[in-house]
Protein backbone atom coordinates (compact mmCIF):
# COMPACT_ATOMS: atom_id res chain seq x y z
CA UNK A 1 0.00 0.00 0.00
CA UNK A 2 2.85 2.54 0.90
CA UNK A 3 4.88 1.87 -2.57
CA UNK A 4 1.79 2.73 -4.80
CA UNK A 5 0.98 5.75 -2.49
CA UNK A 6 -2.25 6.99 -4.17
CA UNK A 7 -2.49 4.92 -7.33
CA UNK A 8 -3.48 1.64 -5.49
CA UNK A 9 -6.58 0.63 -3.23
CA UNK A 10 -7.66 -2.29 -0.97
CA UNK A 11 -9.61 -4.40 -2.58
CA UNK A 12 -12.12 -6.78 -1.14
CA UNK A 13 -15.74 -7.32 -2.52
CA UNK A 14 -15.77 -4.78 -5.21
CA UNK A 15 -19.50 -4.10 -5.12
CA UNK A 16 -18.26 -0.27 -4.68
CA UNK A 17 -14.94 -0.07 -5.78
CA UNK A 18 -15.69 -1.98 -9.32
CA UNK A 19 -18.57 0.09 -9.80
CA UNK A 20 -16.54 3.38 -9.51
CA UNK A 21 -13.79 1.96 -12.03
CA UNK A 22 -16.12 0.94 -13.92
CA UNK A 23 -17.87 4.13 -14.12
CA UNK A 24 -13.99 6.30 -14.25
CA UNK A 25 -15.23 7.84 -10.69
CA UNK A 26 -12.02 5.96 -9.32
CA UNK A 27 -8.75 4.71 -11.37
CA UNK A 28 -6.30 2.45 -9.48
CA UNK A 29 -3.22 0.74 -11.63
CA UNK A 30 -3.35 -1.60 -8.52
CA UNK A 31 -5.64 -3.06 -6.24
CA UNK A 32 -4.43 -5.12 -3.14
CA UNK A 33 -6.74 -8.26 -2.51
CA UNK A 34 -7.56 -8.80 1.04
CA UNK A 35 -9.48 -11.70 0.36
CA UNK A 36 -6.19 -13.76 0.65
CA UNK A 37 -5.93 -12.85 4.21
CA UNK A 38 -8.46 -14.95 5.91
CA UNK A 39 -7.98 -13.45 9.41
CA UNK A 40 -9.92 -10.47 8.47
CA UNK A 41 -12.79 -12.29 8.18
CA UNK A 42 -13.08 -13.12 11.86
CA UNK A 43 -16.28 -12.79 14.24
CA UNK A 44 -15.66 -13.62 17.44
CA UNK A 45 -16.55 -12.67 20.90
CA UNK A 46 -14.37 -11.79 23.51
CA UNK A 47 -16.25 -10.94 27.01
CA UNK A 48 -18.58 -7.62 26.03
CA UNK A 49 -16.60 -6.97 22.81
CA UNK A 50 -17.52 -8.79 19.64
CA UNK A 51 -14.68 -8.42 17.15
CA UNK A 52 -16.02 -8.22 13.73
CA UNK A 53 -13.02 -9.14 10.80
CA UNK A 54 -13.36 -6.04 8.23
CA UNK A 55 -13.77 -9.08 5.13
CA UNK A 56 -16.69 -10.29 7.21
CA UNK A 57 -19.61 -10.19 4.50
CA UNK A 58 -23.20 -9.07 5.04
CA UNK A 59 -24.42 -12.78 4.32
CA UNK A 60 -22.04 -13.99 6.36
CA UNK A 61 -22.66 -11.51 9.38
CA UNK A 62 -26.58 -12.13 8.71
CA UNK A 63 -26.27 -15.69 9.47
CA UNK A 64 -23.42 -15.70 12.36
CA UNK A 65 -24.87 -17.14 15.84
CA UNK A 66 -22.35 -14.70 17.74
CA UNK A 67 -23.82 -11.43 15.87
CA UNK A 68 -27.82 -13.14 16.30
CA UNK A 69 -26.84 -13.36 19.76
CA UNK A 70 -25.14 -10.38 21.01
CA UNK A 71 -26.10 -7.41 18.51
CA UNK A 72 -29.11 -8.93 16.48
CA UNK A 73 -30.04 -5.80 15.05
CA UNK A 74 -26.68 -5.81 12.96
CA UNK A 75 -27.49 -9.54 11.54
CA UNK A 76 -31.19 -8.49 11.06
CA UNK A 77 -30.00 -5.28 9.44
CA UNK A 78 -27.51 -7.52 7.15
CA UNK A 79 -29.80 -9.86 6.00
CA UNK A 80 -31.54 -6.94 3.93
CA UNK A 81 -28.96 -4.83 2.57
CA UNK A 82 -29.48 -4.62 -1.35
CA UNK A 83 -30.20 -7.86 -2.68
CA UNK A 84 -27.92 -11.12 -2.22
CA UNK A 85 -25.49 -10.79 -4.59
CA UNK A 86 -24.37 -7.81 -2.90
CA UNK A 87 -24.52 -9.42 0.56
CA UNK A 88 -22.72 -12.98 -1.01
CA UNK A 89 -19.51 -9.95 -2.42
CA UNK A 90 -19.61 -6.70 0.18
CA UNK A 91 -17.87 -6.59 3.40
CA UNK A 92 -18.99 -4.49 6.42
CA UNK A 93 -15.38 -3.13 6.08
CA UNK A 94 -15.69 -2.25 2.67
CA UNK A 95 -18.81 -0.63 3.24
CA UNK A 96 -17.37 1.54 6.00
CA UNK A 97 -14.65 2.19 4.12
CA UNK A 98 -16.26 3.29 1.00
CA UNK A 99 -18.70 5.90 3.14
CA UNK A 100 -21.36 5.80 0.47
CA UNK A 101 -23.79 8.23 1.96
CA UNK A 102 -26.70 5.69 1.50
CA UNK A 103 -24.99 2.82 3.36
CA UNK A 104 -27.16 1.42 6.29
CA UNK A 105 -24.52 0.29 8.66
CA UNK A 106 -22.32 2.88 9.35
CA UNK A 107 -25.43 4.57 10.82
CA UNK A 108 -26.16 1.26 13.01
CA UNK A 109 -22.09 1.02 13.86
CA UNK A 110 -22.08 4.70 15.06
CA UNK A 111 -25.29 4.34 17.43
CA UNK A 112 -23.73 0.80 18.56
CA UNK A 113 -20.48 3.06 19.69
CA UNK A 114 -18.13 0.59 18.07
CA UNK A 115 -14.67 1.40 17.79
CA UNK A 116 -12.50 0.50 14.09
CA UNK A 117 -9.12 -0.99 14.23
CA UNK A 118 -6.31 0.29 11.69
CA UNK A 119 -3.51 -0.84 10.99
CA UNK A 120 -0.04 0.38 8.55
CA UNK A 121 3.15 0.16 8.53
CA UNK A 122 3.37 3.04 11.08
CA UNK A 123 1.34 0.71 13.97
CA UNK A 124 -2.60 0.49 14.66
CA UNK A 125 -5.05 3.15 15.13
CA UNK A 126 -8.28 3.09 16.56
CA UNK A 127 -11.03 5.09 15.86
CA UNK A 128 -14.71 5.73 16.76
CA UNK A 129 -17.28 4.85 14.25
CA UNK A 130 -19.00 7.37 15.41
CA UNK A 131 -16.06 9.87 13.64
CA UNK A 132 -14.51 7.67 11.11
CA UNK A 133 -17.05 9.53 8.13
CA UNK A 134 -16.72 12.85 8.07
CA UNK A 135 -18.00 13.37 4.51
CA UNK A 136 -19.70 11.69 1.46
CA UNK A 137 -16.67 8.85 0.47
CA UNK A 138 -14.60 10.64 2.62
CA UNK A 139 -13.38 9.17 5.77
CA UNK A 140 -10.20 9.16 8.85
CA UNK A 141 -8.57 6.50 7.43
CA UNK A 142 -4.65 7.07 5.44
CA UNK A 143 -4.42 5.90 2.61
CA UNK A 144 -1.58 3.33 3.65
CA UNK A 145 -3.79 2.28 6.70
CA UNK A 146 -6.17 -0.77 5.93
CA UNK A 147 -9.10 -1.30 8.43
CA UNK A 148 -8.89 -4.71 10.14
CA UNK A 149 -11.94 -5.08 12.49
CA UNK A 150 -15.07 -3.87 13.92
CA UNK A 151 -15.00 -3.83 18.15
CA UNK A 152 -18.61 -3.76 18.72
CA UNK A 153 -19.58 -3.32 23.03
CA UNK A 154 -22.02 -5.53 24.11
CA UNK A 155 -24.08 -3.49 26.29
CA UNK A 156 -27.28 -3.62 28.51
CA UNK A 157 -29.38 -1.34 25.69
CA UNK A 158 -32.20 -2.24 23.41
CA UNK A 159 -31.65 -1.35 20.03
CA UNK A 160 -32.97 -0.66 16.83
CA UNK A 161 -32.28 0.23 12.80
CA UNK A 162 -35.39 1.51 11.04
CA UNK A 163 -35.09 2.80 7.70
CA UNK A 164 -37.44 3.46 4.35
CA UNK A 165 -36.01 2.33 0.67
CA UNK A 166 -36.55 3.58 -2.32
CA UNK A 167 -35.51 1.31 -5.29
CA UNK A 168 -32.54 -0.40 -4.17
CA UNK A 169 -30.95 2.35 -1.67
CA UNK A 170 -32.23 3.76 1.46
CA UNK A 171 -33.28 6.74 1.76
CA UNK A 172 -33.76 7.53 5.68
CA UNK A 173 -32.13 5.40 8.19
CA UNK A 174 -32.26 5.50 11.91
CA UNK A 175 -30.55 3.72 14.89
CA UNK A 176 -31.49 3.71 18.11
CA UNK A 177 -29.42 2.48 21.00
CA UNK A 178 -31.35 2.53 24.29
CA UNK A 179 -29.68 1.54 27.77
CA UNK A 180 -31.58 -0.85 29.93
CA UNK A 181 -30.35 1.64 32.88
CA UNK A 182 -31.46 4.96 32.46
CA UNK A 183 -28.84 6.50 34.04
CA UNK A 184 -26.71 5.49 31.44
CA UNK A 185 -26.54 7.66 27.58
CA UNK A 186 -29.45 6.50 24.70
CA UNK A 187 -27.16 6.48 21.40
CA UNK A 188 -29.97 7.87 18.35
CA UNK A 189 -28.26 8.14 15.07
CA UNK A 190 -29.86 9.35 11.84
CA UNK A 191 -28.30 8.68 8.28
CA UNK A 192 -29.11 8.55 4.80
CA UNK A 193 -30.15 11.87 4.45
CA UNK A 194 -27.06 14.03 4.28
CA UNK A 195 -23.28 12.92 4.02
CA UNK A 196 -22.67 11.19 5.96
CA UNK A 197 -24.56 9.49 9.39
CA UNK A 198 -25.05 12.18 12.44
CA UNK A 199 -26.03 12.06 16.02
CA UNK A 200 -29.19 13.85 17.77
CA UNK A 201 -27.89 15.21 20.79
CA UNK A 202 -31.23 17.16 21.54
CA UNK A 203 -32.71 13.77 21.20
CA UNK A 204 -30.57 11.90 23.14
CA UNK A 205 -30.95 14.45 26.17
CA UNK A 206 -34.92 14.53 26.03
CA UNK A 207 -34.39 10.76 25.98
CA UNK A 208 -32.18 10.46 29.43
CA UNK A 209 -34.43 13.07 30.89
CA UNK A 210 -37.75 11.57 29.80
CA UNK A 211 -37.21 7.91 29.72
CA UNK A 212 -40.83 7.05 29.81
CA UNK A 213 -42.10 9.43 27.54
CA UNK A 214 -43.03 9.18 23.88
CA UNK A 215 -44.67 11.85 23.42
CA UNK A 216 -44.79 15.42 21.64
CA UNK A 217 -41.72 16.37 23.27
CA UNK A 218 -39.81 13.65 21.67
CA UNK A 219 -41.00 14.76 18.34
CA UNK A 220 -40.34 18.07 19.16
CA UNK A 221 -36.75 16.73 20.16
CA UNK A 222 -36.46 15.20 17.31
CA UNK A 223 -37.57 17.66 14.76
CA UNK A 224 -35.40 20.06 16.31
CA UNK A 225 -32.35 17.88 15.69
CA UNK A 226 -32.86 17.06 12.13
CA UNK A 227 -34.10 20.76 11.42
CA UNK A 228 -29.87 21.26 11.55
CA UNK A 229 -29.27 18.97 9.32
CA UNK A 230 -28.02 19.56 5.73
CA UNK A 231 -30.12 17.45 3.97
CA UNK A 232 -29.55 16.36 0.16
CA UNK A 233 -32.01 16.01 -2.60
CA UNK A 234 -31.90 13.56 -5.56
CA UNK A 235 -33.50 11.69 -7.81
CA UNK A 236 -34.85 9.34 -5.55
CA UNK A 237 -36.23 12.00 -2.60
CA UNK A 238 -36.25 15.62 -2.01
CA UNK A 239 -35.06 17.36 0.88
CA UNK A 240 -38.35 18.00 2.49
CA UNK A 241 -39.49 14.44 2.03
CA UNK A 242 -36.25 12.94 3.36
CA UNK A 243 -36.65 15.15 6.78
CA UNK A 244 -39.79 14.00 6.76
CA UNK A 245 -39.19 10.43 6.65
CA UNK A 246 -36.06 10.81 8.88
CA UNK A 247 -38.13 12.18 11.72
CA UNK A 248 -40.47 9.21 11.08
CA UNK A 249 -37.31 6.92 11.06
CA UNK A 250 -36.11 7.67 13.84
CA UNK A 251 -39.30 7.76 15.93
CA UNK A 252 -39.74 4.54 14.73
CA UNK A 253 -36.55 3.24 15.97
CA UNK A 254 -36.38 4.86 19.66
CA UNK A 255 -40.70 3.69 19.84
CA UNK A 256 -39.66 0.07 19.02
CA UNK A 257 -36.22 0.41 21.02
CA UNK A 258 -37.72 1.76 23.91
CA UNK A 259 -41.07 -0.95 23.75
CA UNK A 260 -38.10 -3.43 24.23
CA UNK A 261 -39.36 -4.92 20.75
CA UNK A 262 -35.27 -3.74 20.02
CA UNK A 263 -33.65 -6.50 20.56
CA UNK A 264 -31.20 -6.49 23.51
CA UNK B 1 -3.97 1.17 -18.58
CA UNK B 2 -1.54 -1.37 -18.38
CA UNK B 3 -2.65 -4.60 -16.71
CA UNK B 4 -1.25 -8.02 -15.51
CA UNK B 5 -2.31 -11.54 -16.71
CA UNK B 6 -2.85 -14.24 -14.58
CA UNK B 7 -3.26 -18.38 -15.20
CA UNK B 8 -6.70 -18.99 -13.31
CA UNK B 9 -8.44 -22.24 -12.91
CA UNK B 10 -11.95 -23.13 -12.20
CA UNK B 11 -14.72 -25.52 -12.23
CA UNK B 12 -17.19 -24.02 -14.77
CA UNK B 13 -20.39 -25.94 -15.11
CA UNK B 14 -18.29 -29.31 -13.91
CA UNK B 15 -15.83 -29.00 -16.02
CA UNK B 16 -12.01 -28.48 -15.17
CA UNK B 17 -11.60 -24.99 -16.83
CA UNK B 18 -7.80 -23.33 -17.47
CA UNK B 19 -7.77 -19.62 -18.51
CA UNK B 20 -5.02 -16.53 -18.82
CA UNK B 21 -7.16 -13.78 -18.34
CA UNK B 22 -6.11 -10.35 -17.55
CA UNK B 23 -6.61 -8.98 -14.04
CA UNK B 24 -9.50 -6.48 -14.62
CA UNK B 25 -11.46 -8.75 -17.07
CA UNK B 26 -14.60 -8.83 -15.44
CA UNK B 27 -16.36 -12.05 -14.82
CA UNK B 28 -19.06 -11.51 -17.23
CA UNK B 29 -17.02 -10.84 -19.87
CA UNK B 30 -14.84 -14.09 -19.56
CA UNK B 31 -17.94 -16.60 -19.36
CA UNK B 32 -20.20 -14.72 -22.35
CA UNK B 33 -16.49 -13.94 -24.65
CA UNK B 34 -14.06 -16.86 -23.84
CA UNK B 35 -16.32 -19.43 -22.98
CA UNK B 36 -18.69 -18.15 -25.54
CA UNK B 37 -22.03 -19.26 -22.20
CA UNK B 38 -24.35 -16.35 -23.91
CA UNK B 39 -27.19 -17.51 -20.99
CA UNK B 40 -24.99 -14.92 -18.65
CA UNK B 41 -27.35 -11.27 -19.43
CA UNK B 42 -25.28 -8.20 -18.96
CA UNK B 43 -28.16 -5.44 -18.42
CA UNK B 44 -28.07 -2.89 -15.44
CA UNK B 45 -23.71 -3.76 -14.91
CA UNK B 46 -24.52 -2.17 -11.21
CA UNK B 47 -25.53 -4.83 -9.49
CA UNK B 48 -29.26 -4.10 -9.46
CA UNK B 49 -30.89 -6.00 -11.67
CA UNK B 50 -29.47 -9.63 -11.37
CA UNK B 51 -29.40 -10.48 -15.51
CA UNK B 52 -26.24 -11.78 -14.84
CA UNK B 53 -26.51 -13.51 -11.42
CA UNK B 54 -24.14 -16.45 -11.90
CA UNK B 55 -23.61 -19.40 -9.05
CA UNK B 56 -20.05 -19.22 -7.31
CA UNK B 57 -19.97 -22.10 -4.62
CA UNK B 58 -23.65 -21.99 -4.91
CA UNK B 59 -23.85 -18.65 -3.78
CA UNK B 60 -25.15 -15.91 -6.20
CA UNK B 61 -22.77 -13.21 -7.50
CA UNK B 62 -23.09 -10.17 -10.15
CA UNK B 63 -20.94 -11.51 -12.63
CA UNK B 64 -20.54 -7.86 -13.81
CA UNK B 65 -19.30 -6.67 -10.63
CA UNK B 66 -17.02 -9.71 -9.68
CA UNK B 67 -13.12 -10.14 -11.62
CA UNK B 68 -12.37 -13.19 -13.25
CA UNK B 69 -9.69 -13.78 -11.58
CA UNK B 70 -11.29 -13.96 -8.16
CA UNK B 71 -13.28 -17.04 -9.70
CA UNK B 72 -9.81 -18.62 -9.70
CA UNK B 73 -10.48 -22.40 -7.66
CA UNK B 74 -14.06 -21.55 -7.40
CA UNK B 75 -16.82 -23.72 -8.31
CA UNK B 76 -19.09 -21.17 -11.11
CA UNK B 77 -22.57 -21.98 -12.67
CA UNK B 78 -24.16 -20.91 -15.42
CA UNK B 79 -27.65 -21.29 -17.17
CA UNK B 80 -25.70 -23.49 -19.48
CA UNK B 81 -24.60 -25.95 -16.63
CA UNK B 82 -28.21 -26.93 -15.03
CA UNK B 83 -29.86 -28.88 -18.05
CA UNK B 84 -30.34 -29.52 -21.67
CA UNK B 85 -33.60 -29.05 -23.59
CA UNK B 86 -33.77 -33.05 -23.11
CA UNK B 87 -32.85 -32.79 -18.72
CA UNK B 88 -34.35 -29.87 -17.74
CA UNK B 89 -33.31 -29.22 -13.91
CA UNK B 90 -36.49 -28.82 -11.61
CA UNK B 91 -36.28 -25.31 -11.05
CA UNK B 92 -36.31 -25.18 -14.87
CA UNK B 93 -39.34 -27.35 -14.93
CA UNK B 94 -41.15 -25.68 -12.59
CA UNK B 95 -40.72 -22.10 -14.52
CA UNK B 96 -41.57 -24.05 -17.92
CA UNK B 97 -44.83 -25.22 -15.72
CA UNK B 98 -45.88 -22.14 -14.21
CA UNK B 99 -44.67 -19.98 -17.50
CA UNK B 100 -43.09 -18.00 -15.11
CA UNK B 101 -41.08 -15.89 -18.32
CA UNK B 102 -42.08 -13.59 -20.55
CA UNK B 103 -39.25 -12.13 -22.51
CA UNK B 104 -37.43 -14.45 -20.94
CA UNK B 105 -33.90 -12.28 -20.54
CA UNK B 106 -34.13 -12.26 -16.79
CA UNK B 107 -34.68 -15.69 -16.65
CA UNK B 108 -30.99 -16.95 -16.57
CA UNK B 109 -30.86 -14.93 -13.27
CA UNK B 110 -33.87 -15.60 -11.81
CA UNK B 111 -33.56 -19.48 -12.51
CA UNK B 112 -29.87 -19.05 -10.89
CA UNK B 113 -30.95 -17.01 -8.19
CA UNK B 114 -33.68 -19.27 -7.19
CA UNK B 115 -30.91 -22.36 -7.08
CA UNK B 116 -28.86 -20.18 -4.92
CA UNK B 117 -32.23 -19.74 -2.16
CA UNK B 118 -33.07 -23.65 -2.16
CA UNK B 119 -29.54 -24.32 -1.60
CA UNK B 120 -29.89 -22.28 1.51
CA UNK B 121 -33.46 -22.92 2.28
CA UNK B 122 -35.24 -25.70 0.93
CA UNK B 123 -38.24 -24.60 2.22
CA UNK B 124 -38.52 -20.96 1.99
CA UNK B 125 -42.01 -19.47 2.70
CA UNK B 126 -43.83 -17.30 0.56
CA UNK B 127 -41.92 -14.15 2.05
CA UNK B 128 -38.57 -15.56 1.76
CA UNK B 129 -38.95 -16.04 -1.70
CA UNK B 130 -39.87 -12.23 -2.39
CA UNK B 131 -37.50 -11.28 0.11
CA UNK B 132 -34.85 -13.22 -2.00
CA UNK B 133 -36.23 -12.43 -5.57
CA UNK B 134 -36.31 -8.77 -4.83
CA UNK B 135 -32.96 -8.16 -6.18
CA UNK B 136 -33.85 -10.22 -9.41
CA UNK B 137 -35.59 -7.16 -11.72
CA UNK B 138 -38.14 -8.77 -14.55
CA UNK B 139 -39.09 -5.99 -16.77
CA UNK B 140 -41.77 -7.58 -17.89
CA UNK B 141 -43.16 -7.72 -14.67
CA UNK B 142 -44.08 -11.23 -14.59
CA UNK B 143 -43.59 -11.58 -11.01
CA UNK B 144 -46.62 -13.47 -10.18
CA UNK B 145 -46.06 -16.47 -11.66
CA UNK B 146 -42.38 -16.42 -11.26
CA UNK B 147 -42.80 -16.73 -7.19
CA UNK B 148 -45.50 -19.33 -7.67
CA UNK B 149 -42.90 -21.72 -9.77
CA UNK B 150 -40.44 -21.25 -7.31
CA UNK B 151 -43.55 -21.61 -3.94
CA UNK B 152 -44.26 -24.66 -6.01
CA UNK B 153 -40.72 -26.16 -5.71
CA UNK B 154 -40.78 -25.07 -1.88
CA UNK B 155 -43.18 -27.11 -1.28
CA UNK B 156 -41.90 -30.66 -2.64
Amino acid sequence: MARYSDDVSPYAGGTELLLAMKMHFADYQHLVDLKRIPELRTIIRRDDIVSLGALATHATIADDAIISGAVPALGALCSSIANARVRTSGTIGGNLCFAEPRADPPVLLAALDAQLVLKSARGEHHISASQFIIGALETLRAPDELLLRIEIPVTACNIRYERVVFGHRTIAGAAAAIPKDPANKPRIWVGCIGTHPTSLPTTERYISANPASLDDGLTHAIATDIGTLDIVSDEDASADYRRHLAETVTRRAITAAADKKGTP
Amino acid sequence: MTSSTHNISMTLNGEKTNALVEAHTLLIDFLRDAQNLRGVKRSCDMQICGACTVLVGDHPVSSCTMLAVDADGADVVTIEGLGDRDNLDPVQEAFLEFGALQCGFCTPGMILATKALLFSNPTPSRAEIEHHLSGNICRCTGYQKIIEAVESLAQT
